[in-house]
Protein backbone atom coordinates (compact mmCIF):
# COMPACT_ATOMS: atom_id res chain seq x y z
CA UNK A 1 0.00 0.00 0.00
CA UNK A 2 1.40 3.69 -1.00
CA UNK A 3 2.00 5.74 1.92
CA UNK A 4 0.00 8.68 2.60
CA UNK A 5 0.36 11.52 1.56
CA UNK A 6 1.04 14.92 4.37
CA UNK A 7 -1.17 17.24 3.50
CA UNK A 8 0.18 19.75 5.67
CA UNK A 9 3.70 19.13 3.96
CA UNK A 10 2.17 19.45 1.02
CA UNK A 11 0.81 22.96 1.81
CA UNK A 12 3.82 23.98 3.46
CA UNK A 13 5.69 23.17 -0.02
CA UNK A 14 2.87 25.23 -1.93
CA UNK A 15 3.57 27.69 0.35
CA UNK A 16 7.15 27.57 -0.35
CA UNK A 17 6.29 27.40 -4.07
CA UNK A 18 4.17 30.54 -3.90
CA UNK A 19 6.71 32.79 -2.11
CA UNK A 20 9.29 31.57 -4.69
CA UNK A 21 6.96 32.06 -7.90
CA UNK A 22 7.51 35.60 -9.57
CA UNK A 23 5.62 37.88 -7.96
CA UNK A 24 2.04 38.82 -9.41
CA UNK A 25 1.54 42.04 -11.00
CA UNK A 26 -2.11 43.57 -11.27
CA UNK A 27 -3.97 41.61 -9.42
CA UNK A 28 -5.85 44.35 -7.56
CA UNK A 29 -7.46 46.51 -9.57
CA UNK A 30 -10.60 45.28 -8.94
CA UNK A 31 -13.68 47.80 -8.31
CA UNK A 32 -17.02 48.21 -9.00
CA UNK A 33 -17.94 49.51 -12.21
CA UNK A 34 -19.81 52.74 -12.90
CA UNK A 35 -22.89 51.59 -15.20
CA UNK A 36 -22.37 52.45 -19.27
CA UNK A 37 -24.49 54.42 -20.77
CA UNK A 38 -27.35 51.61 -21.87
CA UNK A 39 -27.03 50.11 -18.62
CA UNK A 40 -28.01 54.11 -17.07
CA UNK A 41 -30.59 53.84 -19.72
CA UNK A 42 -32.12 50.54 -18.31
CA UNK A 43 -31.79 51.79 -14.80
CA UNK A 44 -33.68 54.96 -15.04
CA UNK A 45 -35.99 53.58 -17.22
CA UNK A 46 -36.78 51.00 -14.39
CA UNK A 47 -37.06 53.98 -11.86
CA UNK A 48 -39.79 55.33 -13.48
CA UNK A 49 -41.62 51.85 -13.57
CA UNK A 50 -40.50 50.84 -17.37
CA UNK A 51 -39.70 47.15 -17.96
CA UNK A 52 -36.77 46.42 -19.64
CA UNK A 53 -37.35 43.39 -21.91
CA UNK A 54 -35.20 43.35 -24.55
CA UNK A 55 -31.23 44.15 -24.66
CA UNK A 56 -29.14 43.94 -27.84
CA UNK A 57 -25.24 44.59 -28.33
CA UNK A 58 -23.70 45.02 -31.80
CA UNK A 59 -20.88 41.91 -32.06
CA UNK A 60 -18.92 41.63 -34.71
CA UNK A 61 -21.51 43.67 -37.15
CA UNK A 62 -24.17 41.98 -36.62
CA UNK A 63 -26.87 42.65 -33.57
CA UNK A 64 -26.92 40.05 -30.85
CA UNK A 65 -29.46 39.00 -28.78
CA UNK A 66 -29.25 39.16 -25.02
CA UNK A 67 -32.06 38.55 -23.35
CA UNK A 68 -35.51 37.97 -25.06
CA UNK A 69 -35.12 38.95 -28.48
CA UNK A 70 -34.01 39.70 -32.28
CA UNK A 71 -33.12 42.34 -34.59
CA UNK A 72 -36.79 41.79 -36.60
CA UNK A 73 -38.45 41.28 -32.77
CA UNK A 74 -36.43 44.93 -31.75
CA UNK A 75 -37.79 46.46 -35.40
CA UNK A 76 -41.38 45.16 -34.94
CA UNK A 77 -41.07 46.23 -31.38
CA UNK A 78 -40.07 49.86 -32.19
CA UNK A 79 -43.00 49.95 -35.44
CA UNK A 80 -45.45 49.32 -32.66
CA UNK A 81 -44.15 52.07 -30.17
CA UNK A 82 -43.23 49.64 -26.82
CA UNK A 83 -40.11 49.67 -25.17
CA UNK A 84 -36.95 47.88 -26.49
CA UNK A 85 -33.84 49.71 -25.73
CA UNK A 86 -31.32 49.46 -28.26
CA UNK A 87 -28.03 50.59 -27.24
CA UNK A 88 -27.31 53.67 -29.90
CA UNK A 89 -23.91 54.45 -29.14
CA UNK A 90 -22.84 52.17 -32.22
CA UNK A 91 -22.61 54.97 -35.29
CA UNK A 92 -22.26 52.65 -37.73
CA UNK A 93 -25.57 50.27 -38.58
CA UNK A 94 -28.27 50.09 -40.52
CA UNK A 95 -30.45 51.03 -37.65
CA UNK A 96 -29.04 54.05 -36.55
CA UNK A 97 -31.03 57.23 -37.73
CA UNK A 98 -34.15 55.10 -36.97
CA UNK A 99 -33.53 53.46 -34.12
CA UNK A 100 -31.58 56.81 -32.14
CA UNK A 101 -34.66 58.76 -33.07
CA UNK A 102 -36.79 56.42 -30.97
CA UNK A 103 -34.38 56.58 -27.89
CA UNK A 104 -34.23 60.34 -28.10
CA UNK A 105 -37.90 60.38 -28.29
CA UNK A 106 -37.81 58.55 -25.27
CA UNK A 107 -35.36 60.44 -23.19
CA UNK A 108 -37.73 63.15 -24.06
CA UNK A 109 -41.08 61.25 -22.92
CA UNK A 110 -38.94 60.22 -20.22
CA UNK A 111 -38.22 63.30 -18.76
CA UNK A 112 -41.37 64.62 -18.73
CA UNK A 113 -42.19 61.85 -16.79
CA UNK A 114 -39.84 62.15 -13.90
CA UNK A 115 -38.06 65.71 -13.30
CA UNK A 116 -36.05 64.17 -11.13
CA UNK A 117 -34.26 62.26 -14.40
CA UNK A 118 -33.09 64.83 -16.45
CA UNK A 119 -29.90 65.81 -15.17
CA UNK A 120 -29.12 61.88 -15.41
CA UNK A 121 -30.78 61.76 -18.85
CA UNK A 122 -28.38 64.97 -19.96
CA UNK A 123 -25.41 63.26 -18.84
CA UNK A 124 -26.05 59.86 -20.55
CA UNK A 125 -27.16 61.94 -23.51
CA UNK A 126 -23.94 64.00 -23.31
CA UNK A 127 -21.85 60.59 -23.31
CA UNK A 128 -23.40 59.81 -26.02
CA UNK A 129 -23.19 62.13 -28.16
CA UNK A 130 -19.00 62.32 -26.80
CA UNK A 131 -19.50 58.85 -28.68
CA UNK B 1 -53.08 16.39 9.91
CA UNK B 2 -51.53 17.50 6.98
CA UNK B 3 -47.64 18.63 5.89
CA UNK B 4 -47.88 22.31 4.64
CA UNK B 5 -44.23 22.25 2.22
CA UNK B 6 -43.59 25.78 1.42
CA UNK B 7 -40.39 28.13 0.06
CA UNK B 8 -40.77 31.18 -1.74
CA UNK B 9 -39.35 29.89 -5.00
CA UNK B 10 -39.36 26.73 -6.87
CA UNK B 11 -37.00 26.55 -10.46
CA UNK B 12 -35.03 24.29 -12.27
CA UNK B 13 -31.48 23.71 -11.28
CA UNK B 14 -31.63 25.61 -7.66
CA UNK B 15 -30.04 23.22 -4.93
CA UNK B 16 -33.14 24.87 -2.72
CA UNK B 17 -35.59 23.79 -4.92
CA UNK B 18 -33.98 20.89 -5.54
CA UNK B 19 -34.04 20.03 -1.86
CA UNK B 20 -37.63 20.99 -1.54
CA UNK B 21 -38.83 18.46 -4.19
CA UNK B 22 -36.97 15.82 -2.99
CA UNK B 23 -37.59 16.17 0.71
CA UNK B 24 -41.17 16.06 -0.11
CA UNK B 25 -40.56 12.84 -2.25
CA UNK B 26 -39.54 11.42 1.41
CA UNK B 27 -42.27 12.65 3.27
CA UNK B 28 -44.63 11.41 0.64
CA UNK B 29 -43.05 8.25 0.57
CA UNK B 30 -42.76 8.23 4.48
CA UNK B 31 -46.94 8.32 4.27
CA UNK B 32 -47.41 11.93 4.67
CA UNK B 33 -50.11 14.03 3.02
CA UNK B 34 -47.51 16.45 1.73
CA UNK B 35 -47.73 18.97 -0.59
CA UNK B 36 -45.50 21.93 -1.90
CA UNK B 37 -46.67 25.56 -2.10
CA UNK B 38 -44.70 28.19 -3.64
CA UNK B 39 -45.07 31.99 -4.15
CA UNK B 40 -43.30 31.75 -7.50
CA UNK B 41 -42.56 29.22 -9.80
CA UNK B 42 -42.10 27.94 -13.67
CA UNK B 43 -45.74 27.51 -15.31
CA UNK B 44 -44.40 23.14 -15.63
CA UNK B 45 -44.15 22.94 -12.26
CA UNK B 46 -47.23 24.93 -11.17
CA UNK B 47 -50.45 23.10 -9.84
CA UNK B 48 -48.39 19.46 -10.61
CA UNK B 49 -45.30 19.85 -8.19
CA UNK B 50 -46.13 22.93 -6.58
CA UNK B 51 -49.14 24.83 -5.43
CA UNK B 52 -49.66 28.66 -4.99
CA UNK B 53 -49.33 29.85 -1.91
CA UNK B 54 -51.76 32.67 -2.03
CA UNK B 55 -54.02 29.83 -2.57
CA UNK B 56 -53.40 27.39 0.27
CA UNK B 57 -55.79 25.75 2.36
CA UNK B 58 -56.59 27.49 5.97
CA UNK B 59 -54.12 25.59 8.05
CA UNK B 60 -54.83 24.32 11.69
CA UNK B 61 -52.96 24.08 14.81
CA UNK B 62 -52.25 20.24 14.49
CA UNK B 63 -51.03 21.06 10.94
CA UNK B 64 -47.12 21.08 10.24
CA UNK B 65 -45.39 23.78 8.35
CA UNK B 66 -42.22 22.96 6.90
CA UNK B 67 -40.50 26.06 5.32
CA UNK B 68 -37.05 26.93 3.30
CA UNK B 69 -35.60 29.35 4.25
CA UNK B 70 -32.92 31.09 2.19
CA UNK B 71 -33.80 34.63 1.08
CA UNK B 72 -36.23 37.85 2.05
CA UNK B 73 -39.63 37.34 1.46
CA UNK B 74 -43.44 38.15 2.39
CA UNK B 75 -44.04 34.80 3.24
CA UNK B 76 -41.58 34.60 5.68
CA UNK B 77 -43.60 36.70 7.38
CA UNK B 78 -46.73 35.39 6.28
CA UNK B 79 -45.40 32.11 7.88
CA UNK B 80 -45.08 33.48 11.50
CA UNK B 81 -48.88 33.58 11.80
CA UNK B 82 -49.83 30.32 10.15
CA UNK B 83 -51.04 28.17 12.75
CA UNK B 84 -49.75 24.90 12.81
CA UNK B 85 -46.25 23.27 13.97
CA UNK B 86 -43.59 24.73 12.02
CA UNK B 87 -40.44 22.71 11.00
CA UNK B 88 -37.78 25.43 9.00
CA UNK B 89 -34.67 24.51 6.84
CA UNK B 90 -32.71 27.10 6.92
CA UNK B 91 -29.93 26.90 3.74
CA UNK B 92 -28.75 30.47 4.89
CA UNK B 93 -29.22 34.15 3.00
CA UNK B 94 -26.36 35.93 1.28
CA UNK B 95 -24.96 38.70 3.24
CA UNK B 96 -26.45 42.10 2.22
CA UNK B 97 -23.04 43.93 1.62
CA UNK B 98 -21.76 41.17 -0.86
CA UNK B 99 -24.38 43.23 -2.44
CA UNK B 100 -24.56 46.86 -1.83
CA UNK B 101 -21.49 47.89 -4.15
CA UNK B 102 -22.98 46.54 -7.50
CA UNK B 103 -27.21 45.64 -6.66
CA UNK B 104 -28.71 47.61 -3.94
CA UNK B 105 -32.23 46.36 -4.61
CA UNK B 106 -30.98 42.48 -3.75
CA UNK B 107 -29.06 44.34 -0.82
CA UNK B 108 -32.01 45.34 0.69
CA UNK B 109 -34.08 42.18 0.21
CA UNK B 110 -31.22 39.89 2.13
CA UNK B 111 -30.84 42.75 4.74
CA UNK B 112 -34.94 41.94 4.70
CA UNK B 113 -34.35 38.35 5.16
CA UNK B 114 -31.85 38.57 7.97
CA UNK B 115 -34.68 40.64 9.94
CA UNK B 116 -37.54 37.84 9.02
CA UNK B 117 -35.19 34.64 10.20
CA UNK B 118 -34.22 36.77 13.39
CA UNK B 119 -38.63 37.04 13.54
CA UNK B 120 -38.88 33.46 12.89
CA UNK B 121 -37.13 32.50 16.01
CA UNK B 122 -40.09 32.94 17.64
CA UNK B 123 -41.85 30.51 16.35
CA UNK B 124 -39.29 27.61 14.87
CA UNK B 125 -40.27 24.55 16.79
CA UNK B 126 -37.32 22.73 15.16
CA UNK B 127 -34.92 23.49 12.45
CA UNK B 128 -32.50 21.43 10.31
CA UNK B 129 -29.47 22.79 8.81
CA UNK B 130 -27.88 22.16 5.52
CA UNK B 131 -24.25 23.05 7.63
CA UNK B 132 -22.56 23.34 11.31
CA UNK B 133 -22.07 26.93 9.74
CA UNK B 134 -25.60 27.72 8.94
CA UNK B 135 -26.98 25.97 12.77
CA UNK B 136 -24.49 28.01 14.30
CA UNK B 137 -25.19 31.40 12.48
CA UNK B 138 -29.44 30.10 13.67
CA UNK B 139 -28.02 30.05 17.01
CA UNK B 140 -26.45 33.60 16.96
CA UNK B 141 -29.61 34.86 15.95
CA UNK B 142 -31.46 33.58 18.41
CA UNK B 143 -32.86 30.02 17.93
CA UNK B 144 -33.15 27.99 20.77
CA UNK B 145 -35.06 24.99 19.36
CA UNK B 146 -33.50 22.14 18.28
CA UNK B 147 -31.66 22.38 15.26
CA UNK B 148 -30.28 19.01 13.70
CA UNK B 149 -27.59 19.40 10.78
CA UNK B 150 -29.49 17.80 7.49
CA UNK B 151 -26.85 17.85 4.33
CA UNK B 152 -28.90 19.54 1.19
CA UNK B 153 -30.23 16.14 -0.69
CA UNK B 154 -28.68 16.45 -4.00
CA UNK B 155 -30.54 14.06 -6.47
CA UNK B 156 -27.25 12.37 -7.53
CA UNK B 157 -29.21 10.10 -10.26
CA UNK B 158 -29.65 13.64 -12.36
CA UNK B 159 -25.67 13.38 -12.75
CA UNK B 160 -25.43 10.12 -14.59
CA UNK B 161 -27.10 11.79 -17.71
CA UNK B 162 -25.28 11.79 -20.66
CA UNK B 163 -22.97 15.45 -20.72
CA UNK B 164 -23.55 17.53 -24.02
CA UNK B 165 -21.07 15.86 -26.37
CA UNK B 166 -20.58 19.35 -28.05
CA UNK B 167 -18.94 21.01 -25.32
CA UNK B 168 -16.98 18.20 -23.92
CA UNK B 169 -15.06 17.27 -27.34
CA UNK B 170 -14.55 21.27 -27.80
CA UNK B 171 -13.20 21.43 -24.07
CA UNK B 172 -11.09 18.53 -24.31
CA UNK B 173 -8.17 19.34 -26.74
CA UNK B 174 -5.15 18.63 -23.82
CA UNK B 175 -5.19 21.92 -22.80
CA UNK B 176 -5.80 22.63 -18.91
CA UNK B 177 -9.67 23.49 -17.44
CA UNK B 178 -10.16 24.52 -14.88
CA UNK B 179 -13.83 25.31 -13.53
CA UNK B 180 -15.90 27.02 -10.82
CA UNK B 181 -19.62 26.46 -10.99
CA UNK B 182 -22.04 29.15 -8.88
CA UNK B 183 -24.18 32.24 -10.18
CA UNK B 184 -22.00 34.93 -10.82
CA UNK B 185 -22.45 36.79 -8.03
CA UNK B 186 -20.25 38.87 -5.30
CA UNK B 187 -20.30 36.35 -2.43
CA UNK B 188 -18.83 34.16 -4.92
CA UNK B 189 -15.31 35.79 -5.53
CA UNK B 190 -15.08 35.18 -9.12
CA UNK B 191 -12.99 38.05 -9.17
CA UNK B 192 -10.34 35.97 -6.92
CA UNK B 193 -10.78 33.41 -9.23
CA UNK B 194 -10.06 35.36 -12.29
CA UNK B 195 -7.24 36.63 -10.45
CA UNK B 196 -5.80 33.38 -9.35
CA UNK B 197 -6.25 31.72 -13.19
CA UNK B 198 -4.56 35.07 -14.51
CA UNK B 199 -1.58 34.03 -11.87
CA UNK B 200 -1.72 30.70 -12.94
CA UNK B 201 -1.39 30.94 -16.45
CA UNK B 202 1.74 33.50 -16.33
CA UNK B 203 3.25 31.14 -14.17
CA UNK B 204 2.31 27.60 -15.09
CA UNK B 205 0.42 27.60 -17.91
CA UNK B 206 0.13 30.01 -20.65
CA UNK B 207 -2.53 27.86 -22.21
CA UNK B 208 -5.08 26.98 -19.53
CA UNK B 209 -8.87 27.90 -19.66
CA UNK B 210 -11.24 28.54 -16.91
CA UNK B 211 -15.03 28.00 -17.36
CA UNK B 212 -17.03 30.30 -14.69
CA UNK B 213 -19.92 28.23 -14.94
CA UNK B 214 -23.17 30.05 -13.68
CA UNK B 215 -26.33 32.43 -15.13
CA UNK B 216 -26.16 35.71 -14.71
CA UNK B 217 -28.00 38.86 -16.14
CA UNK B 218 -26.01 41.19 -18.89
CA UNK B 219 -27.20 43.86 -17.17
CA UNK B 220 -25.58 43.04 -13.71
CA UNK B 221 -23.12 45.66 -12.45
CA UNK B 222 -21.08 43.02 -10.79
CA UNK B 223 -20.56 40.76 -14.17
CA UNK B 224 -19.86 43.97 -15.82
CA UNK B 225 -16.64 44.49 -13.49
CA UNK B 226 -15.81 40.86 -14.20
CA UNK B 227 -15.63 41.23 -17.59
CA UNK B 228 -13.97 44.80 -17.50
CA UNK B 229 -11.61 42.70 -15.09
CA UNK B 230 -11.14 39.99 -17.42
CA UNK B 231 -9.99 43.20 -19.94
CA UNK B 232 -8.04 45.15 -18.05
CA UNK B 233 -5.76 42.69 -16.69
CA UNK B 234 -5.60 40.92 -20.40
CA UNK B 235 -6.12 37.20 -18.92
CA UNK B 236 -7.59 35.48 -22.45
CA UNK B 237 -9.38 32.28 -22.23
CA UNK B 238 -12.12 33.15 -19.31
CA UNK B 239 -15.19 31.20 -20.11
CA UNK B 240 -18.68 32.57 -19.07
CA UNK B 241 -21.00 30.40 -20.48
CA UNK B 242 -24.02 31.93 -18.79
CA UNK B 243 -27.33 30.10 -18.56
CA UNK B 244 -27.10 26.38 -19.90
CA UNK B 245 -28.78 23.25 -19.97
CA UNK B 246 -27.75 20.94 -17.27
CA UNK B 247 -26.51 18.47 -19.71
CA UNK B 248 -24.03 21.36 -20.58
CA UNK B 249 -22.75 21.53 -17.56
CA UNK B 250 -22.10 18.20 -16.56
CA UNK B 251 -20.19 18.49 -19.61
CA UNK B 252 -18.18 21.33 -17.98
CA UNK B 253 -17.04 19.38 -15.09
CA UNK B 254 -16.53 16.42 -17.55
CA UNK B 255 -13.89 18.05 -19.03
CA UNK B 256 -12.24 20.11 -16.30
CA UNK B 257 -8.98 18.93 -14.58
CA UNK B 258 -9.73 21.12 -11.07
CA UNK B 259 -12.30 23.06 -9.23
CA UNK B 260 -11.29 26.56 -7.75
CA UNK B 261 -13.35 28.07 -5.31
CA UNK B 262 -12.50 31.05 -4.05
CA UNK B 263 -16.03 32.02 -2.40
CA UNK B 264 -16.22 34.01 0.73
CA UNK B 265 -19.76 32.67 1.82
CA UNK B 266 -21.86 29.80 1.38
CA UNK B 267 -24.18 27.89 3.25
CA UNK B 268 -23.53 24.78 1.72
CA UNK B 269 -21.44 25.13 -1.28
CA UNK B 270 -23.51 22.27 -3.89
CA UNK B 271 -20.65 22.37 -6.69
CA UNK B 272 -17.99 20.98 -4.38
CA UNK B 273 -20.17 18.05 -3.96
CA UNK B 274 -20.62 17.93 -7.93
CA UNK B 275 -16.93 18.30 -9.00
CA UNK B 276 -16.46 15.57 -6.12
CA UNK B 277 -19.04 13.35 -7.90
CA UNK B 278 -17.26 14.14 -11.12
CA UNK B 279 -13.64 13.14 -9.74
CA UNK B 280 -12.79 16.48 -10.21
CA UNK B 281 -9.87 17.54 -7.86
CA UNK B 282 -10.83 20.73 -5.18
CA UNK B 283 -9.21 23.28 -4.27
CA UNK B 284 -11.06 25.95 -2.20
CA UNK B 285 -10.75 28.70 0.15
CA UNK B 286 -11.60 27.57 3.64
CA UNK B 287 -14.38 30.07 4.54
CA UNK B 288 -17.92 29.74 5.75
CA UNK B 289 -19.21 26.40 5.01
CA UNK B 290 -16.44 25.64 2.47
CA UNK B 291 -13.97 23.14 4.59
CA UNK B 292 -17.22 21.27 6.54
CA UNK B 293 -18.69 20.53 2.81
CA UNK B 294 -15.14 19.31 1.62
CA UNK B 295 -14.69 16.93 5.10
CA UNK B 296 -11.13 16.66 4.27
CA UNK B 297 -11.31 15.96 0.71
CA UNK B 298 -9.10 18.36 -1.72
CA UNK B 299 -6.81 20.99 -1.00
CA UNK B 300 -7.80 24.01 1.51
CA UNK B 301 -6.54 27.69 0.93
CA UNK B 302 -6.28 30.05 4.41
CA UNK B 303 -6.73 33.27 2.33
CA UNK B 304 -7.48 34.84 -0.91
CA UNK B 305 -3.62 34.88 -2.47
CA UNK B 306 -3.61 34.64 -6.05
CA UNK B 307 0.36 33.12 -5.99
CA UNK B 308 -0.85 30.46 -2.96
CA UNK B 309 -3.35 29.41 -5.03
CA UNK B 310 -2.04 29.03 -8.82
CA UNK B 311 0.65 27.61 -6.54
CA UNK B 312 -1.57 24.66 -4.94
CA UNK B 313 -3.44 24.37 -9.12
CA UNK B 314 -0.12 23.69 -10.39
CA UNK B 315 1.02 21.17 -7.49
CA UNK B 316 -2.16 19.50 -8.07
CA UNK B 317 -2.47 19.00 -11.84
CA UNK B 318 1.39 18.65 -11.61
CA UNK B 319 1.26 15.54 -8.34
CA UNK B 320 -0.56 12.62 -9.69
CA UNK B 321 -0.23 10.57 -6.27
CA UNK B 322 -1.61 13.83 -4.59
CA UNK B 323 -4.15 14.09 -7.14
CA UNK B 324 -5.18 9.98 -6.56
CA UNK B 325 -4.73 10.71 -2.58
CA UNK B 326 -7.11 13.94 -2.80
CA UNK B 327 -10.13 11.85 -4.86
CA UNK B 328 -10.10 9.11 -2.91
CA UNK B 329 -10.77 11.42 0.18
CA UNK B 330 -13.56 13.22 -1.85
CA UNK B 331 -14.92 10.12 -2.82
CA UNK B 332 -14.81 9.22 0.86
CA UNK B 333 -16.60 12.34 1.53
CA UNK B 334 -19.24 11.94 -1.33
CA UNK B 335 -20.71 8.63 0.45
CA UNK B 336 -21.73 11.31 3.81
CA UNK B 337 -24.15 13.35 0.85
CA UNK B 338 -25.77 10.26 -0.74
CA UNK B 339 -29.38 10.38 -1.29
CA UNK B 340 -29.91 7.43 1.12
CA UNK B 341 -28.06 8.63 3.76
CA UNK B 342 -29.51 12.32 3.57
CA UNK B 343 -32.93 10.90 3.35
CA UNK B 344 -32.07 9.22 6.56
CA UNK B 345 -30.71 11.79 8.48
CA UNK B 346 -34.10 13.65 7.26
CA UNK B 347 -36.60 11.26 8.91
CA UNK B 348 -34.69 10.44 11.74
CA UNK B 349 -34.95 14.28 12.28
CA UNK B 350 -38.52 14.86 11.33
CA UNK B 351 -39.29 11.93 13.81
CA UNK B 352 -38.01 13.96 16.80
CA UNK B 353 -39.71 16.93 15.27
CA UNK B 354 -43.26 15.12 14.95
CA UNK B 355 -42.90 13.90 19.04
CA UNK B 356 -41.24 17.07 20.39
CA UNK B 357 -44.54 18.18 18.80
CA UNK B 358 -46.67 15.61 20.77
CA UNK B 359 -48.18 14.61 17.14
CA UNK B 360 -48.76 11.10 15.42
CA UNK B 361 -47.60 9.87 12.21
Amino acid sequence: MEQEINIEQVMDEIRAAAAAAPEYQGGDAFAPGTPGGLQKLHIALRRVGRKVKAVFQKLAGKFVRVFVAMYLFAKNQLKDGKNVILDTATKTNDLTGYVHGEVERRLVALEEENAALRAELDALQNEKRAG
Amino acid sequence: MRVYHILPTLVYGDAVSNDARALNSALVAMGWHSKLYVARTVPRFLNSIAFPADAMPQTFPEDILIYHLSTGDALNERLIALPGHKLIIYHNITPPEFFAPYAPAAAALTAQGYEQVKALAAVAEYCLADSAYNAAELRRMGYTCPIDVVPILIPFDDYRRTPDAAVQKKYSDGRTNLLFVGRIAPNKRQEDVIRAFDCYKKTYDPTARLFLVGSYNVEDAYYITLRRYCKNLGVKDVIFPGHIRFEEILAYYAASHAFLCMSDHEGFCVPLVEAMCFGVPIVAKSTTAVGETMGGGGLLLPDNSPTLAAAALHRLLADAPLRAQLAAGQQQRLKDFSYQRVVAQFQESFAKFIAQAGLKP
